[in-house]
């Protein structure tokens, strides 16, 4: 029998290709064949949008009907305020002229409808890449060199800046002692989270971003309101790093990091962390979602050996009891310490 | 439960079904064998509609094949395909049904004039399906016809739903809502045109399609409110539910394949469950409820004779990615009351943000199984009172239980079915006389489904081994003084065997039964408890014993936890001890 397993990208050199998305539809700049710096933009849209309607007819005192002949402007056009949008010639002329600088949207039942864009947001590439493909109005998809760290979760923020090693070991927790101004440009790794104080700290050293294994989870609210990104590759608790993920970002000591959040909108695609390497071409990794073989390094979600990492060494092809009693498929996972132990299959992550 | 009646025979035929949650594919074959369907297989595996594999089709076709392992029966072609209809030599299946619950759910901006009236039940015609309520606009909004335009367009609805008026009622104030949403819909019509729901009052019909033109995807249901003393739910819930089945269902990925394998149209699984449900009502000539407590929703509905079943799907709860926002509707102190105070509360909360990032996982220690099901407690709990709330107001369900249908593998595959058994009697309060079933096999909904089209087949195979009995359940009403008499149990078994049980207010108390074993029961209950015959009225019943035997539930309604946690822990753990461990 075969498991499906879910899986976590922590690869020390591949060719990457992630794709960046407007939330809703918008411009693409970028051009395929491009190479792009990361503070590049990309693609742009609205992402808030405000609206104004007039009761011009109202005001006017004319019919809905009339209206349209004496539209000043078309319907979809700019206009800046103070524009003449309607205007009513002979006797007892009148002009109604825009509120605001807008698209005149449209006429709805003799109403004047003004569209003027509150907010827009701007894709950029984070990371010194090659556009390889457009998605129409949507975004782009980069391709890029280097190291690739899925995460599992982002306080909602991206951005990029240099790798800094801030703790000694994969669980060593995050104080507010090594922080100053001096790493405002950079990404700070961790271990884990367990105390507001230095994110505060970090947030007024203008820290670029902050990558840990694991966060408390009371710290969540507070993570998601620093103005800095914040990337969580383990997951909740006080666990720390999976050691194949620290050893890497240690090894990336001082070279640029991206930080790519996972939109809202866009179910499945995970927060990633890269690390252009661009003298090396990298090579395509094997796809994710395999069935689990022996041989797999894995991690493990959930306790009694939560985020550790192991080897799977053998596949049970029949039901076994749990500590809790329950009864389910599982592998025999051998952890760094030389300990087997049985998982099951659904606790287990297959690092790719 | 307990039905001895024989099915005629139906001309053989197999059949697989499946069910598509948000975490796992469940699929399960059914063949004739000895005169009657039954259930041959079933397997699960990861749904696949997510990243990384982005193929609803893939997981479904790994459960498939391991039912050809197990079976040794060959059910799907080289290339993949299920094999349909089945061949003379044994290869395939001829038919196929799946429900789907893996789709996220509508994005629904609710419009409506007034919360009690319209919006009420406006409400509950959304409940029955897949939705999450992202805004609600109405005359007494505080916001400006401005602010509620750039809401619509900026939130990108995938309806509109648009209730309001009684018939031939009130016809300005809801012209001058439908305007608004004209202006949002319209700006979005050329990137993500919302599908609007008029389900108000009827006289506007014309007038609304005109005002709303070509370019807005309008779709008209009975108005839910047609006066203020009636409701009617129906077609509207029936046409909100058409639209989760067109717009997200179908947007699967991977879900083409599965559309031309079914031999049956695809059905949401709360849809098709409550379709299961009020067979089960008509077949038990009584009351009968289901819960199902999935990963990513958690639905509740009831049926009973000669009656519009009720509904309710909350998709903002459930034990997958979900179960973080029951920390938004109750505080950790209201899940932290229902477990030891070994635990703290940094490690529930730590567990039950980790299971929303792991929606697949299970609990690995024994904290972690009870911190789980601390939360699935919670999150039963908060369900149903908002059903009740919804369904009944102030005047809560009275009427005997006869059925109870549980699905969800929190509460299916527990490794100890008295703690979900206790559970679901301190979340659902159910009364009465009943027998609590388990969906173990996770096959209900998909059954409601082929029970349309092959109803002998989809009967017989629920009177096979289908669902798992846990057993029966009495569970007065009344109140008394702990200690104080309020049932006396007499049960007769088939080889002369004769058990006399006098049950005391506050306790619970298991009267042994075999599974299988038929046994006649006398209770009486004393002069202030009734269960659901009359307050001191008995009644003797035939009972087929389940994996429970007969649980006997004095403790009253509502519970009366103690805020001491030394006391209400010492309780609990004599609840536990006394429903068996």
């Amino acid at each position: 029998m075969q498991f499906l397993s879910h899986s976590t990208i922590v690869s020390p050199l591949t060719r990457i290709r992630r794709e960046r998305l407007l939330p809703n539809d918008g411009d693409v700049i970028a051009k395929i064949g491009q190479e792009v710096s990361p503070v590049q933009v990309l693609a742009r849209s609205p992402l808030k949008v405000t609206f104004e309607v007039v009761p011009v007819c109202q005001q006017l005192r004319i019919s809905p009907e009339k209206l349209a002949e004496l539209l000043a402007v078309q319907v979809g056009s700019m206009v800046e305020a103070g524009d003449v949008v309607v205007k009513k010639r002979g006797f007892g002329s009148k002009a109604y002229l825009s509120p605001v600088n807008g698209v005149l949207h449209s006429v709805v039942n003799g109403r004047l409808v003004f569209s003027q864009v509150a907010e827009f947001v701007e894709l950029r590439a984070l990371a010194r890449s090659r556009v390889v493909n457009r998605i129409a109005n949507r975004g782009v998809l980069l391709e890029i060199n280097g190291s690739r760290i899925q995460a599992v979760w982002d306080s909602g923020k991206e951005g990029f800046g240099t790798v800094h090693v801030a703790g000694e070991t994969a669980v060593t927790p995050f104080t507010a002692d090594p922080i100053n101004t001096e790493l405002s440009d950079n990404v700070l790794v961790t271990g884990k989270i367990t105390e507001a104080e230095p994110l505060e700290q970090a947030q007024r050293s203008g820290i670029s971003g902050l990558i840990a294994g694991s966060i408390t989870a009371d710290l969540l609210p507070i993570a998601q309101a620093m103005n800095y990104p914040i990337f969580i590759t383990g997951g909740i608790g006080e666990q720390g790093m999976s050691e194949p993920i620290f050893q890497l970002l240690q090894k990336s000591e001082a070279r640029h990091i991206a930080l790519f959040s996972s939109p809202p909108n866009l179910a499945g695609q995970r927060p990633e962390i890269i690390i252009p390497l661009e003298a090396v071409p990298g090579e395509d990794l094997p796809p994710a979602g395999q069935p689990l073989t022996a041989g797999q390094t894995v991690r493990i979600l959930q306790k009694p050996y939560y985020n550790q990492v192991g080897i799977v060494t053998q596949l049970h092809q029949s039901k076994r009891i749990m500590e809790t009693g329950s009864s389910v498929y599982g592998a025999d996972v051998k952890l760094t310490d030389e300990q087997t132990v049985f998982v099951p299959i659904v606790n287990l992550d297959a690092i790719i | 439960m307990t039905s001895d009646e024989t099915t005629p025979q139906a001309p053989p035929q197999s059949f697989l079904i499946a069910d598509c949650g948000a975490s796992n594919t469940t699929v399960a074959l059914f063949d004739e064998a000895a005169g009657s369907y039954r259930l041959i297989a079933q397997a699960a595996a990861p749904t696949t509609a997510a990243a990384p594999w982005e193929d609803i089709h893939l997981g479904l076709r790994q459960a498939i094949q391991q039912i050809a392992d197990a079976t040794g029966r060959t059910l799907l072609n080289k290339r993949g395909d299920l094999i349909r209809p089945a061949r003379a030599s044994g290869r395939g299946v001829d038919a196929f049904a799946a429900v789907f619950s893996a789709a996220p759910p509508l994005n629904t901006i609710l419009a409506g004039l007034f919360d009690k009236v319209s919006l009420a039940s406006a409400r509950r015609a959304l409940s029955a399906a897949y939705t999450h309520e992202i805004d609600t606009l109405t005359p007494a909004d505080t916001r400006n016809e401005n602010e509620q335009i750039a809401s619509i367009v900026n939130s990108q609805p995938d309806i509109i739903f648009i209730a309001g008026g009684t018939d031939n009622g009130a016809e300005r104030q809801l012209l001058d809502l439908v305007e608004t949403v004209q202006i949002g819909a319209l700006a979005l019509s050329t990137t993500k045109p919302p599908h609007v729901i008029f389900a108000g009052n009827k006289a506007l019909r014309e007038q609304i399609r005109s005002l709303l033109g070509e370019n807005i995807h309008l779709h008209v249901a009975d108005n839910v409110r047609p006066s203020l003393q009636t409701e009617q739910l129906h077609d509207a819930a029936n046409l909100v539910s058409e639209q989760y089945q067109n717009l997200k269902i179908k947007s699967l990925p991977g879900i083409q394949n599965i559309i031309d394998w079914s031999s049956a149209p695809m059905q949401p699984t709360a849809q098709a469950l409550a379709q299961i449900t009020d067979c089960f009502a008509q077949i038990q000539n009584g009351r009968v409820m289901a819960v199902d407590l999935g990963s990513r929703s958690v639905t509740l509905t009831e049926a009973a004779p000669n009656s519009e079943s009720r509904l309710c799907v909350r998709t903002d709860l459930g034990m997958g990615q979900p179960i973080a926002n029951i920390l938004e509707q109750a505080a950790l102190a209201d899940i932290m009351r229902w477990l030891p105070s070994s635990i703290t509360e940094a490690e529930a909360h730590n567990f039950i943000r980790n299971k929303a990032l792991f929606p697949q996982t299970i609990p690995g220690t024994k904290s972690e199984h009870r911190i789980a099901y601390a939360a699935a407690r919670e999150i039963l709990r908060n369900v149903v009172e908002q059903a009740g709330q919804r369904w009944y107001g102030n005047h809560p369900q009275t009427q005997p239980l006869r059925l109870l249908l549980v699905r969800g593998s929190t509460l299916t595959k527990s490794p100890r079915p008295n703690q979900t058994l206790l559970m679901l009697l301190d979340t659902l309060r159910p009364t009465g006389i009943f027998s609590v079933a388990l969906d173990v096999y996770g096959v209900l909904p998909a059954l409601g489904v082929l029970a349309e089209h092959e109803p002998l087949a989809a009967v017989q195979a629920l009177e096979g081994q289908a669902l798992h009995n846990l057993g029966w359940v009495v569970v007065p009403t009344g109140k008394g003084q702990p200690g104080q008499l309020a049932m006396k149990v007499t049960l007769e078994s088939g080889q002369a065997q004769r058990l006399e049980v006098e049950v005391e207010y506050g306790t619970i108390e298991i009267v042994p039964l075999a599974p299988g074993q038929s046994a006649q029961v006398a209770l009486q209950p004393a002069r202030r408890f009734d269960i659901g015959y009359g307050a001191g009225r008995g009644k003797t019943v035939t009972i087929r014993g389940g994996a429970l035997g007969m649980v006997i539930d004095a403790r009253g309604y509502p519970l009366d936890l103690p805020a001491d946690d030394a006391a209400r822990e010492t309780l609990m753990n004599q609840w536990l001890w006394d429903i068996g461990g």
